[in-house]
């Protein structure tokens, strides 16, 4: 992989909401088309179950589940070493979430510096990853 | 030697007032490797992110570093795990997915004893058994010496 590029949770939740945001659905659609570029780790996965268990919607869980693990292939582990550094990158960033912090440790730790997400103030802070512009990369 | 998982609230109510002489007690055997004790990485994200969400992080960190450094060892959650623990899901979906990554993760290191105070999810899991404190306290052959030391010292 070349130009591996994260996929975030938050694409995949867009996806799979009642409406099914368009948009959203194009991002999930160029990730298929482009498959070996696109990578996540074994965090999204687990997001996926804990959200739809706790919204008490099992078979969504499994339909999205499946959706996710067939579209991607590439999921990595989360090791002690992405832990370590996540800790590294907090005490830079100690206002940041350490749920977001594992996931810049994860990729930095796999040579990985762009991430296909929406756009939240936190992760715009961390000067170790870029966020792709949706509207001028995917052209969504 | 006895191998267990250590679940998060370990280390969490050994810091809090009330039951940490229990919960002392078993850590302090992990350390002296007497126990194997092991953990994996979304336990340790747990404690990080309760703290951080409390608002205090720097005692989360303490906490985490004690932790991190008693453990016999930290496992990497591997796309492995979250198979099995998503097959495990499949037949149980009344328990916490967060609780099946962890049974998983124990399953495939071979280790089946977990010590943990949430009962409701494990103890429905016929692939893991909950061992509870007492309970391990006593097979072990362990006198909680830390509470009786805190009484002499109070009647005296």
């Amino acid at each position: 992989m070349k130009n591996k590029k994260f996929i975030d949770s938050n694409i995949i939740f867009y996806c799979s909401g009642d409406i099914g945001y368009r948009w959203a659905v194009k991002v999930a659609q160029e990730v298929a088309k482009n498959d070996n570029d696109t990578y996540t780790d074994v965090f999204l996965f687990q997001e996926i179950l804990d959200r739809f268990y706790y919204l008490n919607d099992p078979d969504k869980a499994e339909i999205i589940y499946n959706a996710v693990r067939s579209l991607l292939e590439n999921t990595i582990k989360v090791t002690v070493a992405d832990f370590d550094k996540s800790y590294e990158l907090h005490q830079k960033y100690p206002n940041l979430q350490p749920r977001l912090l594992l996931r810049v440790g994860t990729m930095i730790n796999n040579n990985s510096k762009k991430i296909i997400s929406t756009y939240s103030a936190d992760s715009e802070e961390i000067e170790e990853i870029s966020r792709i512009n949706l509207m001028e990369d995917i052209k969504v | 030697m006895k191998k267990i998982i250590l679940d998060s609230n370990q280390p969490l109510i050994a810091t809090n007032q009330i039951g940490e002489a229990w919960t002392m007690v078993i850590l302090k055997e992990v350390a002296k490797e007497k126990i194997e004790g092991y953990t994996d990485i979304f336990y340790l994200q747990e404690i990080l992110d309760r703290y951080f969400y409390i608002n205090e992080i720097f005692k989360g960190k303490k906490i985490f570093y004690a932790f991190k450094n008693i453990v016999t060892d930290i496992f990497s959650i591997t796309p492995e795990d979250f198979d099995l623990s998503y097959k495990l899901y499949k037949k149980n979906k009344e328990i916490s997915p967060r609780d099946l990554i962890h049974a998983a993760v124990g399953i495939n290191n071979n280790i089946t004893e977990i010590l943990s105070i949430d009962g409701p999810g494990f103890d429905k899991l016929k692939e893991i058994k909950r061992i509870k404190l007492p309970d391990l306290l006593k097979s072990l052959n362990l006198k909680n010496n830390y509470i009786y030391e805190r009484k002499n010292i109070s009647r005296s």
